[in-house]
């Protein structure tokens, strides 16, 4: 006897287990891409501040 | 193309060659032996990606490297994963072969207790804040947890299980070389996510010293 639908059940369970763990790194990097694209401008913020300040 | 990308390629090429060997070319005399091609390599890469975790713990109660934190935090976080597929893959197939989902059998429940212990480690390291101590506490946690998986393999000998031993498993040649092709498959994933989480988590460190030191300064000044 082969267990057609339940083997079935299991593949889409493993594939959907990698799915969501490649969507969540993915969340992840777009997350700390916006965390260094805040730090950059934090920085470029205070380094114009600075440019007036010595003038 | 990155290096690590060619890992994920040869997986995804190889799984499909398993998948087409194991549902298409290959027909086992037992109807059940489909499940062993998602179950079989899931619990491996499991159980690898704890015995890689508890490497790096050790490592890092030996040297202090934070890489080696982040290593053994990455690989518990994707062997919990592919332990949920092992444990839900093992009850569908129990289902079919034994007639329940959850027998209660003692590997079953010894596989349970390891995943959440292991859940636990990933709880107790985000409960703590401070970065040093959260290492050492998560290592130390992480190699107790890890004598839970010599229970799960002896559990089949220690107790009445319907869980077949390894050594009483026969197959024939081409379920063999199917399995096999499954298992290295799963094991380039694997690897191939754990490349790329170790990588994101070593940039989110980078960051994260990066916005401090810069915090830091601006405070000072």
């Amino acid at each position: 006897m082969v267990y057609y639908r339940s083997v079935f059940v299991v593949a889409i369970i493993y594939w959907t287990a990698i799915l969501v763990l490649f969507l969540w790194l993915s969340r992840r990097l777009a997350a700390l891409k916006a965390r260094i694209e805040d730090l950059e401008r934090e920085v470029v913020e205070e380094g114009g501040g600075e440019d007036k300040d010595e003038d | 193309m990155m290096k690590r990308d060619i890992i994920l390629v040869i997986g995804a090429i190889l799984s499909v060659i398993a998948s087409y060997m194991a549902y298409v070319a290959v027909h086992p005399v037992r109807g059940d032996i489909y499940f062993s091609y998602t179950h079989i390599p899931a619990a491996l890469v499991c159980y690898l990606a704890f015995f890689i975790s508890l490497v790096a713990s050790i490592m890092y109660l030996k040297k202090r490297t934070r890489s080696y934190d982040m290593a053994a935090e990455v690989s518990v976080i994707i062997g919990l994963v592919y332990g949920i597929v092992a444990l839900i893959s093992g009850a569908i197939w129990a289902n079919a072969a034994w007639g329940l989902y959850w027998n209660w059998d003692p590997k079953q429940t010894t596989t349970l207790i390891l995943w959440i212990a292991y859940a636990g480690y990933i709880a107790v390291k985000y409960s703590i804040s401070d970065v040093d101590r959260r290492a050492v506490i998560g290592a130390v946690y992480n190699v107790l947890a890890f004598s839970l998986i010599p229970l799960t393999f002896l559990s089949v000998m220690l107790w009445q299980s319907l869980h077949p031993r390894a050594q009483e498993i026969t197959l024939s040649m081409p379920v063999k070389v199917t399995l096999i092709s499954n298992i290295v498959a799963v094991s380039l994933f694997f690897a191939y996510l754990f490349i790329v989480a170790y990588s994101l988590w070593s940039l989110e460190d980078r960051v994260n010293v990066m916005l401090y030191r810069h915090r830091y300064k601006r405070g000072g000044a």
